[in-house]
């Protein structure tokens, strides 16, 4: 069956008709264009698929589109503002901390969640918030190297909900 | 400009201001794409109409097809196409210069099936879901057939036909024996005059290449022209274009292939995968675009993997602990069909030796074939495996001679100038020195008294090609890449350069080469590349060839604008133009008392366009490495034009009770010559260790008679952030004379010292003898059992 | 990814809910975080005709903590806000232990405790910490509510002796007294995204050096979650020495009835039991005081 279903997408409201057994992942990439959020395994096991929804990274192969309705998104595609790149974004490129690019949307949005949620955190405590991000290519050193940077660098406000 | 001309124009060391090596001013090409999730990789185009493909599998490991019954799925709305063997005349023809004529993988499997997996047919349908449908509405009748899963068991041509290939014993693939002395020695003599002969047999596992991104294919059809525009993940454009051409009987002109992101291939997309084939034929039957996207699960099970081994070595020392020759079996189960076949068992005898000096060898690999899903090339391709049986063995033979087994390496190791029987020629080797520091950072062996019980520390040494000869299809003088760098009026440099990055650097390497060359900046440089039709040839990502043959390419098309600007401005100023140079956006004097004279790039090229008619500036390049196919028959050959070194060395505690080893520390010395980009140079070998990791620890393909047991991500096991280990790199080694600006190969070859470093680490920690993969817990609980007794 | 054809439905109070399931028949699951039935639907494992989200019934993502009843966890509440809730790391830290122990962080912050445990999967993560301290449910029935302990609730693989008409609405924990101990160790792998080897939880009640009375629960060495009976008889009463260990420990693993699968051996399960009862006991003495969970 077939319904609308009505949320916020990087920051603008969505109505848009869904089949209600559609995954998030395939509504978002196939019905959106929003093809920066990637397939690697369509089971919740690489997060390739992470986006944030209402402050929470989930993978949205383990998401019903149905299931954001009334709520927010945020993928990788709204991450920049205005065009400019987020200070972890731009840590990415300075500290190399990507390969063939394919996992890196979704480590942006795991980590982007985590600053959001904790603005200092420890390498532990990085690498636990990437742990559902599996990476092929750059044995994950310099992406946590680019969390750090990012932390150190930015004065990330958390918000109220985790203080 | 070609690999043989003149290189007086080629950039002086010190008027580095890219390549320092020290300070790292690259801007990395694609990163913007990457990080905003704008950069499309073959699965994200879609277009207006858009079909999509699933395969039919065999559930089958051997079997003859003895009836296809498709009419029910044809018949169900929503359905386009639907295909069989039938519909393809010809095989897969691998694309490689030195592979069997006749291909013997089909397009879909016409009578005999040879494993689980086997694609048998294809469904083009308007959405996955009527397509899955589809599939499941293709009745298959299947006469059952006894398959065979055992490398081995297939050594005594007894056993049931996977493949045949005509004269040699069933189920034999290549082979390659590499045999030789340049001392003019016989074996036997050797073995019978050596001061102490160690013999030793491993096995190594299964395990697959498992790329973020999964092999797809996305292609469109233009009936008028007859051209099909293919992306797919691919990492030889040419090579796809060139199947293709041959599988629809048509010229390569009709295939345009534009290479999309790729992520991640680690070896394993050379090819032309069936499913382009596929939707090359749904586009044309349709003239709609077609996308075919395999499924995670359908990546393990239809894509190759690693190659496991069986190896029995014996290598004869001398009484000063030199090795003086070697003989060695080593058997590949290579699956079920060929893929690459050739190089993996040229390989494989080559790596035999490294990366010591060995005068006489006898070394024999073999290729079976069995019916389960293929193997084929991975980053390393053959290296772990062999690296694992080599450095374990000079571990072991290293305590016999009651030497420390650093200075035991350091005897046989190759050194420059060495010319092996294999015909390897060594040009720069740093093989002593990666050993020297990763001794010293581990503060080696005084860190011995202070090891805590259970805790050990394993080095290993390996060495790879830095490039090879291959050039894929048959080329004019063996030409594997092809550069043409362009200049306009307004200054602006446009390279033209298919060097394939799958997330390995080489776009951004190839622009920083002209950039450096050329006295400009990155931003200066415009790569234009990845199609087949608007850059020259180059033969894709394999063979560690892409920073070596395809930067030396590059660098000559700048190399070539150089010297034609520099000879203009030359005759301009009445100056010998190799005393000018391109520095800082301009072009500088250094002929004496003329150092005032100098002009903008900008203006420079300006005035050579008008001495020239208004033609622009245009530098050509290219490179090769010559050898003759000897290597494919296993006679001496120099197989590439340099080779690179590693070193590494490890740290780690065994859990005992459980066989759990937890890495504390990792370090890694690699001769990659000059490094070009360091961060870049960094990233690889961090992900070689990764690689290396999940090869000994974790990472483990489960096969029960064909069948796959965990071809996901739940059971197979893919190292997580939490899994890694603090990894501590060197890379700052002399440059190689032949390599761009002095650069080796960085990120396939530094694979393979990792399994034995961590298998000779656990053998100090726990005393344990090591000769098999995995060590994954319960392999090493057993092994402590085994060896040392149960614990309760 | 394919799904089978459902309808989605979002009743807004448990009596829907039940009143749903009743008149929707063997049709209809229910979804809490989802993250359980989706793989499960896309293997066509399960084809369900409708799905009820229960996601929209107020009231039930709440963690209490009361001295006398203890820690009550409603069953929408996340396991990533199980793991990190301040209030459960200061009465009852092995609970935020369990919950860390489940998939990776994405996976956290939609899946729930309740969830986990009603998928019953032999191996299910926080099956053996709320079997050890003998953790209760409170179920909502359309006839009538019930409470149940969580050793009770698995049948068999899979299997709950949920009927259909019900619903968990939390999970109850009696509140640990100051001689009360409590820990959980499962033996994975990799440190993330791993089912268990061996799954193990004890609690114990000390009295000095003896030990009072002790529950130890195994977890992915048999058809559902276990008690581990013989040890417990074989440590209650005792000292916890090292060879008074072994003894519990050798006990466990005669209790346990591992297979072989393609994560482990059933000999290799078998030893980890043996192995990890040992340092569970022990985890559960020392406490999780200056851990990081």
């Amino acid at each position: 069956m077939k319904k609308v279903i009505s949320f916020v997408l990087n920051s603008d409201p969505v109505d848009i008709l869904i089949e209600e057994h559609k995954a998030l992942v395939d509504v978002l990439r196939d019905d959106l264009n929003l093809t920066g959020i990637k397939k690697g395994c369509e089971a919740g096991e690489c997060g390739a698929c992470t986006v944030i929804l209402d402050s929470r990274p989930i993978n949205s192969c383990l998401t019903l589109a149905i299931e954001v309705h009334g709520h927010e998104v945020t993928t990788i595609e709204g991450i920049a503002k205005n065009g400019k790149l987020s200070p972890l974004q731009q840590q990415f490129i300075d500290k190399w901390a990507f390969q063939c690019g394919y996992c890196t949307p979704g480590m942006i949005m795991s980590a982007t969640a985590l600053l959001d949620r904790n603005p200092h955190p420890t390498e532990i405590e990085i690498r636990e918030a990437i742990e559902g991000n599996l990476c092929r290519c750059t044995g994950y050193q310099k992406i946590v190297e680019a969390v750090m940077a990012a932390a150190a660098e930015m004065d990330w406000e958390a918000t109220d909900e985790q203080k | 400009m070609n690999r043989n001309d003149d290189r007086t124009y080629f950039r002086k060391p010190e008027d580095y201001r890219i390549v320092s090596g020290k300070k790292s001013n690259y801007v990395h090409v694609d990163a913007y794409e990457k990080v905003t999730g704008h950069g499309k990789y073959a699965g994200d185009f879609q277009e207006p109409g858009m079909l999509t493909c699933k395969f039919k599998f065999s559930s089958h490991p051997r079997a003859k097809i003895l009836s296809i019954d498709t009419s029910k799925a044809e018949a169900l709305p929503g359905v386009f196409v639907v295909l069989t063997g039938k519909d393809f005349a010809k095989g897969i023809e691998v694309s490689h210069v030195g592979a069997r004529k006749k291909p013997d993988k089909e397009i879909l499997v016409k009578q005999y099936v040879r494993h689980i997996g086997d694609q048998v047919c294809a469904v083009c349908a308007i959405d996955e879901e009527t397509a899955l449908k589809a599939v499941d509405l293709i009745d298959i009748e299947y006469e059952v057939l006894p398959g065979l899963f055992d490398a081995m068991e297939a050594l005594d041509g007894n056993s049931v036909d996977v493949q045949c290939y005509g004269k040699e014993p069933h189920n034999v693939g290549p082979c390659c024996h590499q045999q030789g002395s340049i001392v003019g020695a016989d074996i036997d003599d050797e073995f019978a005059r050596a001061a102490y002969v160690q013999v030793n047999d491993f096995t190594t596992h299964h395990i697959c290449h498992c790329p973020m991104e999964t092999h797809a294919a996305f292609v469109t059809y233009n009936s008028a022209d007859e051209l099909w525009t293919v992306r797919g993940s691919c990492t030889s454009s040419f090579g796809v274009q060139n199947t293709l051409a041959n599988t629809f009987g048509k010229s390569v002109t009709n295939f345009h292939v534009i290479r999309p992101y790729i992520g991640g291939a680690f070896g394993g997309k050379g090819g032309c995968p069936n499913i382009v084939i596929i939707a090359c034929e749904c586009a044309r039957r349709t003239g709609r675009p077609v996308r075919f996207v395999l499924t995670r699960e359908e990546e393990f099970i239809t894509q190759q993997g690693r190659h496991p081994f069986n190896i029995h070595s014996e290598t004869a020392f001398d009484s000063d602990g030199r090795i003086i020759a070697k003989k060695a079996v080593q058997i590949l189960d290579g699956g079920a069909y060929g893929e690459a076949s050739v190089a993996s068992v040229n390989l494989s005898a080559l790596w035999a030796s490294f990366p010591y000096k060995i005068d006489t060898i006898d070394i024999l690999s073999k290729r079976m074939f069995t019916n389960k899903s293929y193997n084929g090339a991975m980053r390393g391709f053959t290296c772990c495996q062999v690296a694992f049986s080599q450095d374990l063995m000079m571990e072991e033979a290293a305590e016999h001679f009651n030497m420390d087994s650093l200075e035991f390496r350091k005897i046989s190791a190759l050194e420059t100038g060495y010319k092996a029987p294999s015909g390897t020629v060594i040009t720069s080797c740093a093989m002593k020195q990666t050993i020297d520091d990763a001794a010293a950072y581990m503060n080696w062996p005084e860190c011995k008294k202070e090891l805590r019980p259970s805790e050990g520390i394993g080095f290993s040494s390996t060495a790879f090609v830095s490039g090879t000869a291959n050039p894929l299809l048959p080329t004019p003088n063996q030409c594997q890449t092809n550069a043409t760098v362009r200049v306009d009026f307004h200054g602006v440099v446009s390279l033209y350069s298919n060097c394939h990055d799958n997330g390995q650097g080489a776009d951004t390497v190839s622009t920083a080469i002209v950039a450096e060359e050329l006295g400009l900046d990155m931003s200066d440089v415009k790569l234009i590349q990845s199609s087949t039709f608007n850059a020259g040839y180059d033969s894709g990502s394999y063979g560690s060839r892409v920073t070596f043959l395809g930067g030396n390419a590059v660098r000559r098309g700048a190399v070539e604008v150089k010297k034609k600007l520099l000879e203009c401005i030359g005759a301009k100023w009445g100056v010998e133009p190799h005393l000018l140079e391109l520095i800082d956006h301009k072009v500088i004097c250094r002929d004496m008392g003329k150092e005032d004279l100098e002009i903008s790039w900008k203006d420079a090229v300006y005035h050579y366009m008008t001495c020239h008619g208004g033609d622009e500036l245009i530098g050509v390049g290219s490179y090769y490495h010559r050898t003759n196919t000897a290597q494919y028959q296993g006679k001496p050959s120099n197989y590439a034009p340099s080779y690179v070194f590693s070193t590494s060395a490890c740290k780690l505690t065994v859990d005992e009770e459980t066989g759990v080893v937890d890495i504390h520390d990792f370090f890694f010395a690699h001769d990659c010559g000059q490094a070009l980009n360091p961060r870049a140079v960094e990233g690889q070998l961090e992900g070689s260790v990764y690689s290396g990791i999940g090869y000994t620890l974790y990472e483990n393909l489960i096969e029960v008679e064909g069948r796959q047991m965990n071809n996901n991500f739940h059971d197979y096991r893919i190292p997580t952030a939490l899994d890694i280990p603090p990894i501590h790199t060197k890379y700052d080694y002399p440059p190689e004379p032949e390599g761009p600006f002095g650069a080796k190969e960085c990120g396939e070859g530094t694979t393979a010292p990792i399994a034995p470093a961590v298998a000779n680490a656990i053998r100090m920690a726990t005393g344990i003898r090591i000769n098999t993969l995995p060590l994954d817990p319960e392999h090493v609980w057993r092994m402590l059992r085994e060896q040392k007794g149960s614990k309760v | 990814m394919v799904l089978p054809r459902f309808e989605c439905l979002a009743p807004k109070t448990l009596e829907e809910v039940s009143q749903l399931l009743v008149a929707l028949g063997s049709g209809a699951i229910l979804m809490a975080g989802g993250t359980d039935i989706i793989p499960p639907m896309k293997d066509r494992a399960i084809k369900p005709d409708y799905i009820i989200d229960i996601k929209g019934i107020p009231g039930l993502d709440k963690i209490e903590y009361d001295e006398k009843e203890g820690l009550k966890i409603g069953s929408l509440v996340k396991l990533f806000d199980i793991q990190t809730s301040e209030l459960i790391h200061k009465v009852n830290p092995s609970i935020a232990q369990g919950a860390k122990y489940i998939a990776s962080t994405q996976v956290r912050h939609k899946a729930t405790m309740t969830g986990n445990i009603c998928a019953a999967v032999p191996s299910c993560d926080t099956g053996p910490i709320l079997v050890a301290q003998n953790a209760k449910l409170l179920i909502h029935g359309a006839e009538k509510n019930r409470e149940l302990l969580v050793k009770d609730l698995f049948t068999s693989v899979k299997k709950t002796c949920l009927e259909h008409d019900e619903i968990v609405t939390a999970i109850v924990i009696p509140p640990l007294a100051e001689n009360e101990y409590a820990a959980t160790i499962n033996f994975t792998v990799r440190k993330a995204m791993d089912l268990a080897i061996v799954g193990t939880g004890a609690w114990l009640q000390m009295d000095g050096e003896v030990v009072k009375d002790a529950r130890i629960a195994l977890g992915a060495v048999a058809a559902t979650p276990i008690r581990a009976y013989s040890a417990e008889k074989a440590l209650i009463g005792r000292k916890l020495t090292d060879e008074v260990l072994d003894e519990v420990s050798i006990a466990a693993m005669n209790d346990s009835h591992p297979i072989s699968d393609v994560r482990a051996s059933a000999e290799y399960r078998k030893d980890m039991v043996r192995v990890f009862v040992k340092r569970v006991i022990k985890k559960a003495l020392q406490g999780y005081e200056g851990d990081h969970i």
